[in-house]
């Protein structure tokens, strides 16, 4: 077990590696940051010192060795919008978007496992349609516009919640319900299709003839043995909520680092963009060593050497 | 050696005898109302999308300020010649839906089909050969995880600018993941079943372990996750739009029409509903049609 | 010749519209009032006198994320918002009711000249004023800040970008006075410093760039108390200020960057205030009971065209033609772009690329009346009797209904035989397009005159040499470059009407309107009034405790 988390402790540093020469290169080619920067009535000198003083008159290789040097001691330099240290203000953005991402998770897995095992085990029947179906209208819905309508009806007209913003456990209600619809059909699906496949093995038949409580069956057996899709889905599209969450932050004004990478982009601030697809992917690297922890517990037969 | 590859090859029997033909399986679909609905529903979808030049009343892209924000027939100020009412340039609202039906299924389609194919095979391989190959698939997972799919899109729009085909490469390249990832996890549980290691044991090559043992049993969570995609696909296109790499305007897509109409929510809601209610429509009917799918394909019937 | 020019900027000008619209005489005057320093401190409500120790709040909406609190290194949209309440600017303009322009305020600058030579301007400074730290005001911390921007590394606001070709250098005169040089005869150089935003130069050196980023101090009506990034920016009144007092003991800014959601905020009364607000929302937001408040801004957004008479950036098109480009300004119906689309809050342009609000505007000239058929001729007349089919880039999430109106063009241009191919860019890289001459020949962007009111910056653009120059005619530029150096206002003015009279038979662009600045706030916030300089004045603002 140990070697095997060493093994991707270096696979992970691999990934980084990667990942900073992919987002290095495609930050270079998606547009001179110089005259983005710039007020339109810069004149052209503006433009040349500009790029100067941000080391792109350099050709783009020895750029990036100076990036993965400076990377390497942890030092992504200031964003070239605020003007601060970019690690500092990603990480200062970070916890609203893992609280959000998490309470997200919570609402689908409590919601949806629950209707995903009701409907495998009535298939056929009114809930396991509603089940299905409610499950594809969440998911079949935009996200900003679930949202929306969600501020008109609990914030504007009911005025039960807020509209948007962070702040006590209400401001995250309806965030984390527009997040959640994001997989909350995808478990739904899953722990249903999951559980009749199961339930059609023979060793449930066994059981069943043995005499076991149906409830047992379910639980013990057949449940179980639909983890691990659902532990994959789940680590995947908890990794993915950071980066995916910028609709709903954008749509709910939440502080979140989604929405400061994807501001970041479209303001091509190259220290900001590193700074921040880095911590993602710390993350994602995390969360998927966890996910691949967790096969092991969940089917013991899988063994990692 | 011989006989000994036998035994896979009647294990492999046993399952696929269990089909029992595509006249049962048809039958036996005629009495689940949810797939005769998914049968339908997808039907009627297509059929739309293929007909939507002599289905549509108007041209689609035809726009008259004068009838602009018009609302549905039915309301109190509708008229018949405009079925939904129109949109925000005084376009007529069904005749974009029937139009957007055809790229936003082409979209969907055809972007869950390739970010299917490739997130199947390598998920396959990673998950079944391990080692090397493994750790190369699953880091490059990984690290497209968590790119920005913003920087993704922007940057392809920068070098092979706005098209078609370009939606489909960015949907396909930030959709194969998450079939890899599901497939690799099965895989790995799959192989340690009896039967498997017993083909292997006895020497049956790889490909065909593959083929005919360990795909069949990926095929139902890679089912389930294809009927959501497509749906997800639809809509990524209209995010796409927003970054100027989506399908351009006029040409109409069900995604971009919620997108434009949500700034109508108020005065005309009907404008992101409708072509919301036909995502949902032809999703639904996507995924009755893949539960149907998943029971036909699964080697335990 | 010393005193040549002294303080006529100040002097009001008259236009058509403000002949037309003098109706609307409301607020502005309010305005103007309570912008005559000791003018009594009108805010203060006279029949309430209990609550005057009660604390009163503005909770403003604005339209995305302050990125940075440092005014020295950029100033950006919707950043400026906040700068505004905390930055005094070295002037002003003023406005009269009808939104036209009447001339400069004096703020940390009192008065200027320009000397013998045309190339020395002397500014005064206001006396006796303090950063709100407790620095003094003065030529030394006005010549630090000058020389910084123009200097520093990575300091890229439109004041540097403005003035750094024509630069030469600033010196402190005495301890009010400095002389700022420039390298050509620059009429425009004391508009620059309404631009100018001041750091107090011992403090900024103290903290440091990045220090004063997290705790800016100022020199205005408010002062900085908290800043939590993406959430809200906390100001209280400066009860130290140095001209009249705000009203409102405290401001906040909230980020929106959905529209919907910043007008869903002010419904829910989480804000008292909502800075764009979307055309369409406006009619029903007033039907909920809430106020809008809007105004002709200082930017006219127009459908530019690459002429390609310009040598440095050559481009064969249809619309290198002078007839198809006038042909491509008949076929619009401006006044249904403005009342449909705009929903009425917008104002077609006369047929130049600046409004009434602006200094030079003509009146004189009207919009290219919309008549198809003459568009349809006088294409058939340029050899297209079919019309013709070409490229257009747009953007997104910039503009008012910057999509929709993109789209409108390319559905009208349809109708007479010009196929607009669109593709709409995510706003950066439109914006890379355009700069570094990759975009197509024609496409919708806005052209600012603010917050200066004068047209040098937009005119700009039509000289040869200038970035993205798509015209070069020498008749323009010797114009061009004679309103530069003409120091007398009323001869400069004439100049900038045979300008823009020339300009409407050039066809540079089509002209669309001029955008507008929508406000929807509540009913408790009183005497505000929009000004198309694109900022809020908060002097005078009360907010009324229901």
């Amino acid at each position: 077990m140990r070697d095997y988390i060493v093994k991707r402790v270096l696979r992970s540093f691999l990934v980084l590696f990667g990942l900073s020469l992919g987002v290095f290169a495609l930050l270079s080619i998606s547009g001179d940051p110089a005259t983005i920067m710039l007020p339109p009535e810069a004149p052209m000198s503006e433009v040349i010192s500009l790029r100067k003083a941000l080391g792109f008159d350099e050709p783009v290789y020895i750029q990036y060795l100076k990036f993965l040097s400076r990377a390497l001691r942890g030092e992504f330099g200031n964003s070239w919008q605020y003007g601060l240290p970019a690690i500092n203000l990603v990480l200062e953005f970070f916890p609203a978007t893992f609280q959000l991402a998490l309470a997200a998770l919570l609402f689908a897995l409590v919601v949806g496992i629950p209707l995903g095992v009701v409907s495998a085990i009535r298939e056929g029947s009114i809930i396991d349609a509603l089940g299905l179906s409610l499950g594809v209208v969440g998911r079949a819905m935009p996200s900003f516009w679930l949202g929306i309508m969600l501020i008109l009806v609990f914030a504007v007209n009911l005025k039960v919640l807020p509209t948007s913003g962070k702040g006590e456990l209400r401001h995250l209600v309806l965030p984390a319900i527009t997040l959640s619809t994001a997989f909350l059909a995808q478990i739904v699906l899953l722990v249903r299709s999951g559980m009749l496949d199961v339930l059609r093995e023979d060793y449930i038949r066994t059981a069943q003839a043995k005499g076991l409580q149906p409830y047992t069956i379910n639980m013990r057996h057949a449940f179980r043995n639909t983890l691990i899709p659902v532990v994959t889905m789940v680590g995947l599209t908890f990794g993915r909520l950071l980066g995916g969450s910028v609709i709903t932050e954008s749509v709910f004004s939440w502080p979140g680092v989604g929405r400061l990478a994807v501001q970041a982009v479209s303001a091509r601030d190259f220290p900001l963009v590193q700074a921040s697809v880095v911590v993602f992917a710390l993350w994602i690297v995390l969360a998927n060593l966890i996910v691949d922890l967790l096969y092991a517990f969940l089917d013991p037969r899988i063994r990692y050497g | 050696m011989a006989v000994e590859k036998n035994v896979a090859d009647v294990l492999a029997e046993k399952t696929l005898t269990r089909r029992r033909g595509l006249a049962f399986v048809l039958f036996w679909a005629s009495h689940n109302v949810l797939h005769s609905l998914g049968i339908a529903m997808t039907a009627l979808v297509i059929f739309v999308a293929l007909l939507a030049p002599l289905l549509s009343p108007h041209d689609p892209t035809l726009q008259d300020s004068k009838i602009r924000l018009s609302p549905p027939a039915w309301a109190e100020e509708g008229s018949a010649e405009f079925p939904l009412g129109a949109d925000n340039l005084g376009r007529d609202l069904l005749s974009r839906i029937f139009y957007g039906a055809r790229v936003s299924l082409i979209v969907g389609v055809c972007a869950v089909l390739l970010a299917g194919l490739f997130g199947v095979i390598l998920g396959l391989l990673s998950g079944y050969l391990e080692g090397r190959i493994e750790t190369l698939i699953m880091g490059v997972a990984d690290a497209q995880l968590a790119f920005p799919s913003v920087l993704l899109a922007i940057a392809i729009i920068a070098v092979l600018g706005p098209s078609f085909g370009n939606v489909l490469l960015v949907l396909t390249i930030s959709g194969w993941v998450i079939f890899a990832r599901l497939v690799r996890g099965t895989t790995l549980s799959v192989k340690q079943t009896d039967f498997i290691l017993a083909s292997r044991s006895v020497g049956a090559p790889d490909y065909r372990i593959i083929f005919r043992h360990v795909l069949p049993h990926v095929v139902t969570p890679v089912i389930a996750v294809a009927n959501i995609q497509i749906g997800q696909m639809i809509l990524a296109e209209s995010a796409l739009s927003f970054l100027g790499l989506g399908v351009q305007p006029p040409t109409p897509t069900w995604g971009g029409m919620i997108s434009d109409g949500r700034v109508y929510i108020w005065q005309a809601p009907w404008l992101s509903i409708f072509p919301g209610m036909a995502i949902v429509f032809t999703v639904l009917g996507i995924t009755y049609l893949g539960d149907w799918l998943r029971i036909v394909l699964d080697p335990k019937y | 010749m010393a005193e040549k020019t002294h303080s006529s900027l100040w002097d009001t000008n008259v236009t058509r519209r403000q002949v037309l619209k003098t109706g609307a005489a409301g607020g502005l005057a309010v305005l103007a009032a309570a912008c005559v320093p000791g003018a009594t401190q009108t805010g203060q409500p006279v029949d309430a006198p209990a609550v005057v120790s009660k604390k009163t709040t503005l909770t403003m909406g604005i339209g995305g994320d302050v990125p940075g609190m440092n005014v020295l290194e950029r100033a950006v949209a919707p950043a400026t918002s906040v700068y505004y309440a905390m930055w005094d600017t070295g002037m002003e303009a003023q406005f009269n009711a009808d939104g036209s322009r009447k001339g400069l305020k004096p703020m940390l600058i009192t008065d200027y000249r320009v000397l013998d030579d045309q190339t020395t301007w002397e500014f005064k400074l206001r006396e006796g004023i303090t950063f709100n730290n407790g620095e003094p005001w003065d030529a030394d911390a006005a010549a630090w800040n000058i020389e910084y921007r123009l200097t520093g590394e990575t300091t890229r606001t439109s004041f540097r970008s403005l003035l750094i070709s024509k630069y030469e250098g600033v010196e402190v005169v005495d301890k009010h006075t400095i002389n700022v040089k420039t390298n050509i005869p620059f009429a425009f150089t004391p508009l620059i410093m309404m631009y100018l935003q001041v750091a107090p130069p011992a403090y900024y050196q103290d903290v440091g760039l990045e220090g004063y980023g997290e705790n800016p101090v100022g020199l205005g009506p408010y002062k900085f108390v908290e800043w939590r990034k993406g959430q809200h920016i906390v100001l209280e009144r400066n009860p130290d200020y140095w001209g009249e007092q705000a009203t409102i003991d405290e401001l906040i800014f909230k980020p929106f960057s959905e529209d919907a959601t910043r007008v869903a905020a002010l419904q829910a009364e989480e804000i008292d205030m909502a800075y764009n607000v979307p055309p369409d929302d406006a009619q029903r937001l007033t039907d909920a009971g809430l106020e809008i408040s809007w105004i002709a801004i200082g930017q006219a957004m127009n459908l530019t065209m690459k002429t390609g008479s310009n040598p440095g950036h050559p481009l064969e098109s249809p619309i290198n033609d002078k007839l198809v480009r006038q042909a491509m300004n008949y076929a619009l119906d401006k006044d249904s772009l403005v009342n449909d689309i705009m929903g009425g809050f917008a104002a077609p342009l006369d047929g130049q690329i600046v409004g009434p609000s602006c200094y030079g505007y003509n009146p004189d000239l009207e919009a290219y009346p919309y008549d198809p058929d003459k568009a349809i001729e006088l294409l058939a007349e340029a050899g297209y009797p079919d019309g013709f089919t070409m490229d257009f880039d747009s953007a997104q999430g910039r503009y008012s209904k910057q999509k929709e109106v993109s789209e409108w063009m390319v559905g009208e241009y349809a109708k007479v035989g010009i196929n607009l191919e669109m593709q709409l860019f995510e706003w950066s890289a439109f914006i890379d397009k355009v700069y570094s001459d990759q975009s197509a020949p024609v496409f919708y962007t806005g052209r600012n005159w603010y917050p200066t009111m004068d047209p040098e910056n937009t005119l700009k653009m039509y000289e040869c040499s200038e970035r993205r120059a798509q015209v070069c005619d020498d008749e323009l530029e010797t114009m061009l470059f004679a309103q530069r150096a003409e120091f007398d206002p009323a001869k400069r003015e004439t100049i900038l009407h045979d300008i823009h009279t020339y300009l409407y038979d050039y066809c540079p662009v089509v002209y669309l309107f001029e955008a507008p600045d929508i406000f929807g706030h509540s009913t408790k916030v009183k005497n505000f009034v929009p000004t198309p300089d694109n900022r809020v004045h908060l002097i005078g603002m009360t907010v009324e405790e229901s």
